[in-house]
């Protein structure tokens, strides 16, 4: 493995660097996904803007006290300055409770619209095909749903209330300074207009730059997922030295990403920091200028007047300053908000014609009005002309057409490679072909809403992935209603009752993160009860019991085919013990079928495909 | 919370103290720039403001000088302001560096029994929301502290101007501490959840995507919904649950100066009325109050993450003192035959939930006895250089296998290479000399040529062997892109069969003194399954092999047969022999062949069934 972490961008999910959405843009369609959270946002605007009147009618307020009733009179007028200060202390009070309100709504407005972007988003993925799903690394996948989203909810929790209020408060100090003098208020404006402009080009940079950032985050946590999952591996090989290295590069790679956002950040800052102080001089000059009538207009400005405005432009200036600073944080959150909406974006290629759910509503949409349910009773698969071809690939698949009559027993054998397990994602639908067709109770395959699919069709994949909790855990997924009884049964119909027996706990065993508790052989054999559980009409095995014992095979196999009656059942394997007991025998090489017909049929072929490997399974058999 | 939390920034900061200190000197600087830029304003005012205004017409000079005067410290405090921003982060972003860095070298570092207990999704939110949560308060930390500098001032200038101002001064500071506390006892609990929570909704996505294929196929996409949704609601509430605490907490840390400056306003007006403060005094005071209102500000940040500083503190550092440690000897091989040998060898599964670093509801302590006292040789010397391990599923195959590669350590007796215990082992010699292939062939999101190299120095022509030994040279040859071809994470875009004929390459390619296989061509088709063995046996002649299997191919090549059940040898010798004496044995090795054999006579292929009699 090379200690440089691969540069890639294989990734069919959305949301990446290239895209260069406008932040308001991001934020507009972020927020119009959850029109629920928006509810009531008038009240929080109100009171945000309550809150803001008295971040500036405070300081005025303490300003007036100071100049009217300690420093202008010649003694001190206690009984003033002593009611002023209690009315301006109620009113701090009453916005600090505003502020208060006002944050509760905010803190809520905005954890309900980011779970809801999270659960779409966690929802989608699930909806993507198998091939899209696996353009991007797991880990980075789970980045999307948590570090994304946590990244935009930890700046709605500090910066984007900071944001909406510093907003208000460059809106109300404008308003009380146009109260003040109109003229020193559009000097003011005018020194910040080339900052703002300036300003627009500098937070591009950092945006693109943050999401950069977020791209390296994803990768490091893809990184790492793959070292967690593959630690047997990286310790067989010694090598958990150069994969920590490569994984410190993928952190080496966050940081210098973030090192990155620095200097147009650094430069947002001076921007602002600077304009400050070339607002105030200006607004000095002419105010000296206009007040003394030097420049022959008689505004009537005083000295007094333009001390206090000198006052108002550092509370003009404050709030820029601090949200220029919230503007630059929001950027990282816009860059991981962006990535939480590509997954949204990304079309889900295999849908359900029955309803499938729209990310953008996360409402289940109607049935297409061609959508169909399965038949009762058994059902038969034909295949017609069908190819397939992975994206950029060669075609896979040249053309395949196959009739599997309902209820019988069809065993696919074939070279690996040859397109067998292909062919069964296709007729499972977990992915569609390029061209052709499959039919399944006579029923086109693409018409078929999931709910009746997915109950009645089901795929034992060869891995055996359980998930972390009990054997009976694990059986729930394939009948969620079923019941201790049930499960026991099922499995002692597996066959698999002693080996459950054995177990100290039994079906309350806990199988470990991917079952790794298991043997891979005991994963297999869970996995195929829980398909068992699910009771569909057509089952597909991709070689779902490589890893079991050959007399545990064979009670399996036997087993399924007594309960088998009445389900059509495609397995794939190259134990050929299933193939010599099946209805028919498909074999496929590169793509093509080229034999077909029983085991007595195929096996006397001369140079027959199925022949020369049953020789072989024969000798190894009987060596 | 305040002392640890403030404790672990403190310790952060040192470890970045070159960075840090410069953003505290950064933000001291901006601190006196502040206090500078008021001033020269009021003197601007009173020396030319005023007198232009008096004069009625401009004072040029003085006027050109005091505004350049203005702008100057302006641009000097924006790069004051650029240096804190900038290098506070800059401190942060190393600190997020330096702990992940260190967690990858523990999650690198364990043995693997560690990670078979951990659950992945936790470890990767460590790795990501812990870190930050712990560091997340380190971007205001460097102006807090310098605004203690400030506080300090402006006590000191206000002791010297009037006791009573001073006791306002020292409320206001007390004030804040309390609030903080209150503040930090509401909060804590909120964010230990939140962070607990974090690492759920991580374990559930990760281990939901990680199985998507079942979900899909079993249509049980609703049901990890619903899952997924419980925690992330769980999280939302949580977070609306803190954001209500902190809802308050910030507005008040916000008053706080404020009300402190009425306060002074009002007792200020009283004391000069009885004369013991003149004006000028308390508008020095008042003013000193309006500066500090934002650097208190800062520090309340500081204080409103501390308890994240804290939770984020202790999941990270649970992990960094983890103390099982995979430790290798010091010993290298000498040359010799590859000698096997397992003493009395015991092996146990501990699965003590306290050890994992998420938490979890089930606190049985659980233990598997997998291997009893399992004691036996492969040598090569003696004619036993390939040793088959035939066994029900689930009977203990595997956990040798693991074993005599040291992936784990045996709880009793011990497993030798060529007479030196495998604990005494190097790293380097144990790599060097072992190489084990799992049932489940792990790929990495890499090429062929890095799949099989593992990136070490291995020469193309080696490189082509192992690839043609393992059958899998020709499949590679038809790849786009050959040996670079990209592979896809876990190998997504090979078959089952194409991933073991990978990972055994890799295994070849070392030329291990001893090579372990574990079922490890399962998924390949019995004509290659065959030609892979014999590759191996042709080629690999300097090896001592340690085979699990179950087709009777592969155990007739073995020397000799290690029956296993239940987690002991239950008969050893060659093939034949146990396949004469032991009948649970021969139940296990002819299943397929009875079952032939009973299959075509119930199916009247009588014919079949007696090329099969004719064949044995």
């Amino acid at each position: 493995m090379s200690t440089t972490a691969p540069e890639k961008s294989s990734s069919r999910i959305g949301g990446e660097e290239s895209n260069d959405e406008g932040t308001l843009a991001t934020v507009r369609r972020g927020l119009a996904l959850t029109p629920a959270a928006l509810k009531g946002i008038w009240i929080t605007l109100a009171l945000a803007a309550l809150a803001t009147v008295g971040k500036v009618v405070v300081p005025v307020a303490v300003q007036n006290v100071l100049d009217r009733g300690i420093i202008a009179p010649e003694v001190p007028d206690v009984s003033f300055v002593v009611k002023a200060c209690i009315i301006a202390g109620a009113v701090l009070v009453l916005t600090a409770s505003c502020n208060v309100l006002m944050n509760r709504r905010l803190f809520r407005m905005a954890e309900t619209a980011l779970v809801t972007l999270r659960k779409r988003a966690f929802r989608h993925i699930h909806d993507l095909s198998l091939l899209t799903q696996g353009t991007e690394q797991r880990g980075a996948l789970v980045s999307r749903v948590t570090s994304d989203v946590d990244t935009v909810s930890q700046f709605m929790s500090f910066g984007g209330i900071m944001l909406v209020v510093m907003s208000l408060q460059v809106v109300i100090a404008t308003v009380v300074m146009v109260i003040y003098s109109p003229l020193l208020a559009l000097t003011v404006w005018i020194c910040y207009i080339p900052v703002l402009l300036l300003m627009t080009m500098v937070q591009r940079l950092i945006r693109a730059r943050y999401q950069r950032v977020r791209t390296m985050v994803g990768r490091l946590l893809g990184g790492v997922s793959e070292s967690l999952v593959g630690a047997a591996t990286l310790r067989a090989y010694g090598i958990t030295g150069a994969n920590r290295d490569r994984n410190r590069q993928h952190i080496k790679n966050v940081r210098d990403a973030q090192f990155r956002v620095l200097k147009p950040q650094s430069l947002s800052f001076m921007l602002s920091e600077t304009a400050d102080g070339v607002a105030t001089a200006v607004v000095i000059v002419v105010g000296v200028f206009l007040g003394t009538g030097a420049l022959g207009i008689d505004v009537n400005l005083t000295a007094g007047q333009l001390v206090a405005f000198i006052f108002l432009v550092s509370l003009f200036s404050q709030p820029v300053r601090m949200g220029i600073e919230m503007l630059t944080e929001a950027q990282n959150a816009v860059a991981g908000w962006r990535r939480v909406l590509g997954i949204l974006d990304t079309p889900a290629d295999v849908t359900d014609p029955g309803g499938a759910i729209d990310p953008k509503t996360g409402e289940r949409l109607d049935p297409e009005p061609d959508a169909v349910t399965l038949p009762e009773g058994p059902l038969n698969v034909s295949v017609h002309d069908l190819r397939y071809s992975y994206p950029d690939g060669p075609e896979v698949l040249h053309g395949l057409t196959i009739e599997i009559p309902a209820t019988s027993h069809i065993a696919i054998v074939g070279e690996t490679g040859s397109g067998k397990t292909t062919l069964a994602k296709l007729v499972t639908r977990m992915m569609d072909p390029v061209s052709g067709s499959v039919l399944i109770g006579g029923q086109r395959l693409d018409r078929i809403t999931f709910d009746s699919l997915r109950l009645r069709v089901v795929m034992v994949p060869q891995e055996g992935f359980l998930f972390d909790t009990t054997i009976a855990g694990n059986l729930l997924y394939g009948k969620p209603s079923a019941t201790e009884d049930e499960m026991r049964n099922a499995m002692v119909e597996l066959g698999l009752g002693d080996w459950l027996d054995r177990l100290e706990r039994g079906l309350a065993t806990p199988v470990g993160q991917r079952g790794e508790s298991l043997s891979a052989g005991e994963r297999q054999l869970v996995s195929l009860a829980r398909a068992y559980l699910a009771d569909p009409d057509v089952i597909v095995l991709d070689e779902a019991t490589s890893a079991v014992d050959p007399a545990a095979d064979v009670r399996l196999q036997q087993a399924i085919e007594g309960l088998a009656r009445g389900r059509t059942t495609i397995t794939i394997a190259h134990r050929l013990s299933t193939a010599e007991r099946a209805d028919t025998i498909l074999v496929l090489d590169q793509g093509h079928l080229v034999e077909q017909g029983t085991h007595a049929e195929l096996v006397g072929l001369p140079d027959g495909i199925y022949a020369g490997l049953h020789r072989s399974w024969v000798a190894h058999r009987t060596t | 919370m305040l002392l640890p939390g403030l404790k672990r920034l403190l310790i952060g900061s040192w470890e970045h103290k070159g960075w840090f200190s410069l953003a505290v000197v950064g933000a001291m600087l901006f601190s006196v720039l502040q206090i500078a830029t008021s001033t020269v304003i009021g003197d601007v005012t009173e020396d030319v403001v005023v007198p232009s205004f008096a004069a009625g017409e401009p004072l040029r000079a003085a006027l050109a000088s005091g505004v350049l005067l203005i702008i100057g410290i302006a641009v000097l405090r924006a790069v004051t302001v650029a240096m804190r921003r900038a290098l506070a982060a800059a401190t942060q972003y190393s600190l997020f560096q330096t702990y992940r860095n260190r967690l990858v070298d523990v999650y690198a570092r364990v043995p693997l029994l560690w990670h078979r207990r951990q659950s992945t999704g936790t470890l990767l939110s460590s790795m990501y929301s812990d870190v930050e949560a712990t560091f997340f308060a380190m971007a205001p930390f460097p102006f807090a502290l310098a605004t203690i500098f400030m506080i300090v001032y402006a006590t000191v200038v206000v002791a010297q101007i009037d006791a009573v101002l001073l006791l306002v001064m020292v409320g206001v500071i007390g004030l804040l501490i309390v609030m903080n506390i209150a503040f930090q006892r509401f909060a804590a609990p909120i964010a230990i959840e939140s962070q607990r929570l974090r690492a759920e909704v991580s374990e559930i996505a990760h281990e939901s995507f990680d199985g998507a294929h079942v979900v899909k196929s079993l249509g049980r996409e609703d049901t990890e919904d619903v899952r997924f949704n419980r925690s992330a609601d769980a999280l939302r509430d949580n977070g609306v649950r803190f954001g209500y605490v902190r809802g308050w907490f910030d507005p008040m840390i916000d008053a706080l100066p404020n009300i402190g400056i009425l306060v002074v306003a009002a007792l200020g007006a009283w004391r000069i009325s009885h004369g013991h403060l003149t004006t000028g005094n308390l508008v020095e005071v008042a003013y000193l109050f309006t500066l500090m209102s934002l650097p208190i500000r800062s520090f309340g940040w500081v204080l409103g993450d501390l308890s994240r500083t804290v939770v984020g503190g202790a999941r990270v550092e649970k992990i960094l003192t983890v103390t099982d440690t995979q430790t290798y000897g010091a010993q290298t091989l000498p040359p010799g035959p590859g000698v096997l040998s397992f003493e009395q060898v015991d092996f146990e599964y501990h699965d003590d939930p306290a050890t994992l670093v998420g938490g979890d509801e089930d606190t049985h302590p659980r233990r598997v006895h997998a291997v009893h006292e399992v004691s036996f040789i492969a040598d090569p010397q003696a004619g036993r250089r390939t040793l088959a391990v035939v066994g029900p599923t689930g009977s203990g195959k595997s956990t040798i296998a693991m074993l005599a590669a040291r992936l784990v350590d045996p709880s009793g007796g011990r497993v030798c290479l060529d007479g030196v215990d495998l604990t005494d082992l190097s790293a380097a010699a144990l790599t060097a000399d072992v190489a084990l292939v799992l049932q489940q062939a792990f790929i990495f999101d890499d090429t062929v040529r890095d799949n099989v190299t593992l990136g070490e120095d291995i020469d193309e022509a080696t490189l082509w062997w192992a690839l043609e030994t393992a059958q899998a040279a020709s499949f590679v040859r038809s790849l786009p892109d050959g040996l670079d071809t990209e592979l896809g994470e876990r190998g997504g875009s090979l078959s089952g069969g194409q991933r073991q004929r990978i990972a055994l390459a890799r295994a070849l390619a070392r030329r291990p003194k001893l090579l372990i296989l574990d079922d490890a061509t399962s998924a390949c088709d019995p004509s290659v399954e065959l030609a892979i063995l014999d590759g191996i046996r042709r080629e690999m002649t300097d090896s001592t092999l340690l085979v699990i299997a179950y087709r009777k191919s592969t155990i007739s090549l073995a020397d000799e047969v290690l029956f296993v059940d239940d987690g002991r040898i239950v008969a050893q010798g060659p093939h034949e022999e146990l396949h004469g004496s032991v009948a649970s044995y021969r139940a296990l090795v002819d299943a397929y062949e009875e079952a032939a054999i009973s299959d075509a006579l119930l199916e009247g292929q009588a014919a079949e069934a007696l090329d099969v009699e004719e064949a044995r």
